[in-house]
């Protein structure tokens, strides 16, 4: 495994004398995973997004992002072009009078050549299946859509990481599939590293590690089935588990105890099904 | 205060060549006291339809009767204001409307504003932040000290604070970590119950409005596409499918459940106890044969 960010020791607040929003965070980041941080409102996880592409700098520690260290001037540009962000709104992302210009807007300021920009864009637009909407007005699209020109608009700068900042969370079911859809196939095929930060606690389930966050310190880090163990930490600390495994959790108080936990609903049946075949 | 909409069409830019019909032939009756929910996609017209309900928008045709408020097409209801003390709405992310120094002068804002003595406001606002949460510590603080999940909740007792009989939600959960979600719909489920509210709720959780509702709504196109209560509603998952809505997590589990052990099972499981119940009868039954 390469290790493409390395967070070392960071501590961070907005204000002096103001309380500390990350404490002593170390976190590191793997070339091609699907990373889910966790964690309630506040406690510092879009905080943490915004240090790790230099748009916030660490009081104390260091973001590494591919040997780069944000606290370097000179690296900050390396940093932005590696680690793209996916923000919460829509509507406040989108720059462009269209698809075409919105996508083109990274491109621009990197000062690109006009013929290989088109190329970029082309082949981005492509990637998030946008392709038919290339001159279509912002106010058209669904926030689905506009979320996916947003992941367009980054991928066109060739970034290793992609940050998914609650990038769901304002979109309504069916744009929310659309976007995570989106971002397996781009993490499949390009072999995109994501950091995903959720409240999704099902979307987290299918991360490949999940890190959780707690009154801004990194309180636990595993796979999902590890994490989702301690189902009792999960909900002290304002998270819910995901349905099969409160389903789960129930029936095991009631005396029937499982072999495996079971994060989808397809396994919980499963998981029942073999129970009963062995009683 | 009854609802009754009757035929209601609105649309958008009437007259100009941007012309959009967001609303049509819309017929529904909210009953009061009762707790109505409503589901659709974004720009299937949702939110159009509640801000007709307290006279933000008129409609292009068809009629609003809110107890005896009468909003019709082409005339003017000249008491908006006195209907606007009756039905509050919470919108999206309400936490971006305050704007006051304190939390206090935020709360009693809207009161002071319809003509509430300031004593009466202040004891409401003494009352509401207590009922959203927070301790009467907090009045005195600025709004913009606090973190989202709390700037919510003072924003919801400022529409509170007005004490409407009919309040409107419009996704008033979205954002918020899980522990918040249960919080404000534990909130808006008490305070339905304990103050007789009418309430309508627009979501996309189809946890919450299974959970919640007395009836629900499906809009579609700026139509309604289903109406019932959540049994009826969910009943039919090919017709959610249809409209690319998805059944309550409970109800999936029951249809999973009955096609793995070929069982027919209860159908209106819309509470993890009762999907739990549901998976001990199949365990129970399966031990004893």
């Amino acid at each position: 495994m390469e290790e493409l960010i390395s967070v070392q020791n960071v501590s961070f607040r907005y204000q002096e004398e103001h309380p500390y929003v990350l404490k002593d965070v170390g976190l590191s980041v793997q070339k091609g995973e699907w990373l889910a941080i966790v964690g309630h409102n506040g406690s510092g996880k879009s905080t943490l997004a915004r240090l790790l592409n230099g748009l916030l700098l660490p009081e104390k520690g260091d973001v590494l992002v591919e040997g780069f260290n944000s606290r370097d001037e000179e690296s900050i540009w390396e940093i932005r072009r590696r680690v793209g962000i996916v923000f919460q709104n829509p509507d406040n992302q989108f720059v462009g009078t269209s698809v075409q210009d919105d996508v083109a807007f990274g491109l621009e300021n990197s000062g690109m050549p006009r013929e290989k920009m088109l190329e970029r864009i082309s082949e981005s637009v492509k990637k998030v299946r946008m392709e038919d909407f290339l001159d279509q007005e912002p106010h058209r699209l669904s926030g689905g859509q506009k979320q996916r020109v947003a992941i367009a608009g980054i991928i066109a700068l060739r970034p290793s990481i992609v940050i998914l900042d609650e990038a769901t969370s304002m979109l309504d079911p069916a744009g929310r599939k659309e976007v995570l859809q989106t971002m397996r196939e781009l993490k499949k095929e390009e072999g995109m590293t994501v950091i995903s930060i959720t409240h999704d606690l099902e979307e987290a389930a299918r991360a490949d590690r999940i890190i959780v966050m707690n009154a801004g310190e990194v309180i636990d880090e595993g796979l999902p089935v590890d994490v989702f163990k301690k189902g009792d930490m999960l909900e002290k600390i304002g998270l819910d588990l995901p349905f099969p495994l409160q389903v789960q959790r129930a029936l095991r108080e009631k005396g029937y105890d499982f072999e495996k936990l079971t994060l989808s609903q397809e396994e919980l049946v499963n998981e029942l099904w073999t129970f009963q075949l062995k009683s | 205060m009854d609802i009754s909409v009757k035929e209601l069409e609105h649309s958008y830019n009437r007259g100009t060549p941007f012309e959009r019909n967001a609303l049509k032939d819309i017929n529904l009756s909210i009953p009061s006291g009762t707790f109505q929910s409503i589901i659709g996609h974004t720009g299937s017209g949702k939110s159009t339809l509640i801000q007709h309900l307290n006279g933000l928008l008129k409609p292009t045709a068809g009629s609003i009767q809110i107890g005896d408020f009468l909003i019709r097409a082409g005339e003017k209801e000249k008491r908006l204001k006195a209907l606007r003390k009756h039905v509050g709405i919470v919108f999206q992310y309400p936490e971006h409307q305050l704007f006051e120094e304190t939390i206090e002068k935020d709360i009693i804002f809207g009161p002071l504003n319809f003509g509430v003595p300031i004593d009466e406001a202040k004891q409401r606002a003494a009352k509401l932040i207590k009922q959203v949460g927070l301790d009467e510590s907090y009045l005195e603080r600025s709004p913009f000290d606090l973190s989202g999940g709390q700037m919510r909740r003072v924003a919801i007792a400022g529409v509170l604070a007005m004490k409407p009989s009919i309040l409107i939600l419009d996704e008033p959960t979205a954002g918020l970590d899980p522990r918040g979600r249960r919080e404000i719909m534990g909130l808006f489920h008490r305070l339905h119950q304990e103050e007789g509210l009418t309430t309508i709720l627009v979501t996309h959780s189809m946890e919450d409005a299974a959970r919640y509702s007395d009836n629900i709504v499906i809009m579609e196109k700026g139509g309604i596409a289903l109406q019932g209560n959540a049994e009826h509603i969910f009943a039919d998952s090919d017709a959610l499918k249809a409209l690319s809505l998805d059944v309550p997590e409970t109800v999936q589990f029951i249809h999973r459940l009955e096609e793995r052990f070929n069982r027919t099972l209860p159908q209106s499981v819309f509470t993890l106890d009762a999907a739990v119940d549901a998976a001990l009868t199949i365990l129970q039954k399966e031990e004893r044969s």
